[in-house]
């Protein structure tokens, strides 16, 4: 028994009653705080567990940085509109140095650190603005916006993303991309006005997302490198929870009864989502994060054939990637197919409520299925393939491992049977949504449960086939099959010529995502030039650049009042 | 939606008979298109149950998936083809059944470790990118309520869209001139390439299951042109008669797919990603437009 794994474990608790003792409404208004709060008291606990079996070394420290990287997130969640918010916001992230403690900084983790301080660092500085401004200024409402899409990795500005989730350990990947990345959206819904109908960058913002659906998908299915693959799958899943946040907010308040009930069937695919893309995001980077410790090695291809000699159960190894290839009876298919069944009702719509989405389908379909085709891959390849040397000896996963995987992987198909409860026993949970829609709820459930009940009985069962003989067929001068083995690389390859070429470089990475960062490392190079004047300490030159900074901010104001006519 | 008892039997009767013919039409339509005599329309039967007596070979790789993946691909045929006829669900669910189904599939090819495998299956991703959303598009569309006015017009481009659809669909079978089962050159093929470990019951399953499937979207083709004419030119079907067109309809298109088989070959893979995308974007032109009209 641990003792400070317990009292972190415990501490993640809290926040829910002491939310209720600081008298919020987590039935009304703050309902989005408790949410965020139950995931991460539950997700967070079973991470806590995966780190005693995957870590060895410095234990203790790993879980005092879990602490205050958790006790960051809660306080983040119930601090509301003050300062004390900066001070959370910006506690998380200190807490996220000590989750590295098990192992050497490498020039990865080192750079995960930069650019998740960087992220967090420039939101708080913009929420620092929206803090200080009136609650129902437009400008504040702004800062708030761009704040949480920088820290949520919206479409643009996702740039530091695939650096900070891809650098740390398994379990630290893990809590960034399923817990930390959850707390922007709670914000956004709990601190924005009612209804964003007539605020005009919506439909733009929506748009973009469904681009960063498609370029995340797309990049996540070509990268090499398994862990920036699960990053991009990030980015791609946090677009998805904007558009149907921002499609939530902009019809939730609509005097049309039909196009109001949309708006909170959204709403709730946005919370069917946020869970699916905790869970299964944190599975994935436990599970693969496992492996590419096992196989020393983040590269998908050198990773080739790992889970077989993982010693994973199904259950601990496969789950995640059933739930992102939107598998029945998973979470993932629960939030896809949601999805589809609500862009059939807008398509339906007048056409002036249809064009919110029309434009951004194209992106939104196809980059939802190379998502979930990059899911296939890295399953396909790590548990599936050949490894190129196998072992005498199967690796034995440390219990606490095993049972944390199995443990989410449980939740995985447990919600899609339960779904339908809440909406059957409390009214507040069916919001104001259609009866129609109600019933579609039921209806996916009860495929999951048909579906569930099938797969236990095939797998416990086996009565279709059971085996019991093997024989090497012949595939030319007795190779075993681990000589001619598939990596990962073979399934993407094919498309690349087609797709891939125009969006990503030879090494995986995004195209455009580099060419902007090569952009920006050549703005910070001109550093380089001022810094011979500053190197001269000649006092006329200090001046000269306090002039021209001053001349630059109030050019920057002049933009703004004129762009966006507030008086500043 | 309420059924008729003659509904109801014409269901039950296309359910049990429309998958042992669709998937012989094709194969004897093509033989005698091409001047030869051809097997039996019910060959496919025949095979099937000759296989299912026999026990299955695994490879010393095979795993959980040699073991479920068989049953797994038939129980999503069986899904996505109750769905079809019976529509007891919305159409949207197809493409999740046809996810299983690939998985079931692409494991049980991986699984078993050959270069074969692992070739079929890397194609067979490629397929499922370029067509799965068009397949999803195609969907939405079936299931919404998209109309046109009646007019030379609307009848042209509703021809059009079917065309398009077929596209998509010989692809997701896996057909000429994407696919060639009946090729059997390990290095040129999709499906097949992925099955070529599959032997005895198991081969019988995954067999059951893609003869369904073709039934299925045979079906599902059939039933999409049917209810959008019922929407769109106002014609007042009932469901017997549109079920039982639909049966005729789906043997009619498998004949024809025969046919298009007997001319056509498969094309090099390079060829495919651009066809595809191509038949996408003007899926997404043609879909404004209509939204537009």
């Amino acid at each position: 028994m641990n003792i400070i794994h317990a009292i972190v474990g415990i501490s993640l608790f809290l926040p829910i009653p002491f939310g209720f003792y600081l008298e919020k409404n987590f039935l009304g208004v703050d309902f989005p705080l408790l949410f965020g709060l139950t995931l991460q008291a539950f997700l967070g606990n079973i991470v806590l567990f995966y780190v005693r079996g995957y870590e060895h070394k410095n234990l203790n420290k790993i879980f005092f940085g879990y602490f205050i990287f958790f006790f960051g997130l809660s306080g983040s969640y119930l601090a509301g509109k003050n300062f004390l918010l900066l001070f959370f916001w910006e506690i998380s992230t200190v807490g996220a140095i000590f989750i590295y403690l098990g192992g050497p900084f490498t020039v990865k983790g080192i750079r995960s650190i930069v650019a998740l301080f960087l992220a967090s660092s420039i939101s708080m500085v913009l929420l620092c603005v929206w803090i200080f401004l009136p609650d129902n200024d437009t400008t504040g409402f702004y800062f708030l916006l761009i704040a949480l899409l920088l820290k949520s990795a919206f479409s643009g500005l996702h740039l530091w993303l695939p650096e900070a989730h891809s650098g740390p350990p398994a379990h630290g990947s893990a809590t960034y991309s399923g817990l930390m990345i959850n707390l922007p959206f709670i914000l956004f819904l709990r601190f924005s006005p009612p209804s964003l109908a007539t605020f005009s960058p919506v439909e733009f913002l929506i748009f973009f997302s469904g681009l960063g659906i498609f370029l995340g998908g797309i990049t996540s299915f070509f990268h090499s490198d398994l862990k920036k693959t699960l990053a991009y799958s990030t980015v791609e899943n946090s677009n998805f929870l904007w558009l149907s946040l921002l499609l939530a907010k902009y019809w939730m308040t609509n005097e049309n009864p039909v196009l109001s009930q949309l708006g909170f069937a959204f709403l709730i695919l946005f919370y069917i989502t946020l869970t699916h893309h905790s869970i299964s995001k944190i599975y994935q980077f436990l599970s693969f994060g496992y492996l590419a410790k096992l196989g020393g090695s983040t590269s998908t291809d050198e990773c080739k054939g790992i889970g077989r000699i993982s010693g994973l159960p199904f259950l601990a190894s496969s789950m995640g990637s059933m739930s992102f290839a939107m598998i029945p009876g998973t979470i993932g298919f629960l939030s896809e197919s949601t999805f589809l069944y609500l862009t059939t009702v807008v398509i339906d719509l007048p056409l002036s409520a249809s064009t919110l989405i029309l434009p951004a389908l194209v992106f939104i379909c196809t980059g939802l299925v190379v998502g979930s085709a990059a899911h296939l891959k890295l399953y396909l390849t790590l548990m599936l393939s050949v490894p190129r040397n196998i072992p005498e000896v199967q690796v034995k996963p440390s219990p606490y491992l095993s049972k944390a995987l199995s443990t989410i992987g449980l939740f995985i198909l447990a919600i899609p049977i339960l779904i339908w409860l809440p909406f059957l026993l409390n009214d507040f949970i069916r919001m104001n949504v259609s009866e129609n829609f109600i019933s579609w709820i039921y209806q996916i459930s009860g495929i999951s449960i048909l579906v569930i009940v099938f797969g236990i009985i095939v797998f416990t069962t086996k009565f279709s086939h059971k085996i019991k003989t093997r024989e090497l067929w012949d595939c030319g001068s007795q190779f075993r099959g681990h000589e001619v083995s598939i990596p990962g690389s073979v399934i993407s390859d094919p498309m690349y010529e087609t797709m891939g070429k125009y969006l990503q470089l030879g090494s995986g990475e995004s195209r455009i995502d580099s060419s902007i960062l090569n952009f920006i490392t050549k703005v910070l190079n001109l550093g380089r030039f001022w810094s011979k004047f500053f190197e001269s300490g000649d006092l006329s030159t200090y001046l000269f650049l306090s002039a021209v900074g001053l001349l630059f901010s109030l050019g920057i104001l002049i933009a703004y009042q004129s762009l966006i006519g507030v008086n500043l | 939606m309420n059924y008729t008892i003659l509904t109801i039997f014409i269901m039950i009767f296309t359910f049990f008979t429309l998958p042992l013919f669709t998937g012989g039409i094709i194969r004897k339509v093509r033989a005698r298109a091409q001047g030869r005599k051809g097997p039996l329309i019910l060959q496919n039967l025949n095979d099937i149950i000759r296989l299912l007596k026999k026990t299955p070979i695994d490879g010393p790789f095979s795993g959980i998936f040699g073991e479920i993946g068989p049953i797994f691909a038939l129980f999503s045929s069986l899904m996505i083809w109750s769905i079809v006829v019976f529509e007891w669900s919305p159409f949207i669910m197809i493409p999740f059944f046809l996810g299983m189904q690939r998985i079931a599939l692409t494991g049980y090819a991986m699984e078993t470790g050959t270069s074969f495998g692992g070739l079929g299956t890397s194609r067979e991703i490629l397929l499922f990118i370029a067509t799965e959303p068009i397949i999803i598009l195609l969907i939405i569309v079936a299931q919404s309520k998209m109309s046109m006015v009646f007019s030379w017009v609307g009848l042209v481009l509703g021809a059009l869209f079917l065309s398009v659809s077929l596209v998509a669909i010989l692809a997701e079978l896996a057909r000429p001139p994407f696919d060639d089962p009946r090729t059997h050159l390990e290095l040129t093929m999709v499906h097949e390439a992925m099955l070529l470990e599959a032997s005895g019951k198991s081969m019988a399953l995954f067999e059951i299951s893609y003869q369904i499937k073709i039934a299925s979207f045979m079906s599902f083709i059939t039933k999409l042109a049917l209810e959008h004419s019922h929407d769109i030119y106002g014609l007042e079907i009932p469901h017997y008669l549109t079920n039982l067109l639909s049966f005729g309809g789906a043997l009619l298109l498998a004949a024809v797919i025969g046919y298009w088989e007997a001319i056509s070959s498969r094309r090099k893979w390079t060829w495919i990603p651009e066809t595809i995308g191509l038949t996408f974007l003007f899926l997404i032109v043609f879909g404004t437009l209509v939204k537009l009209i």
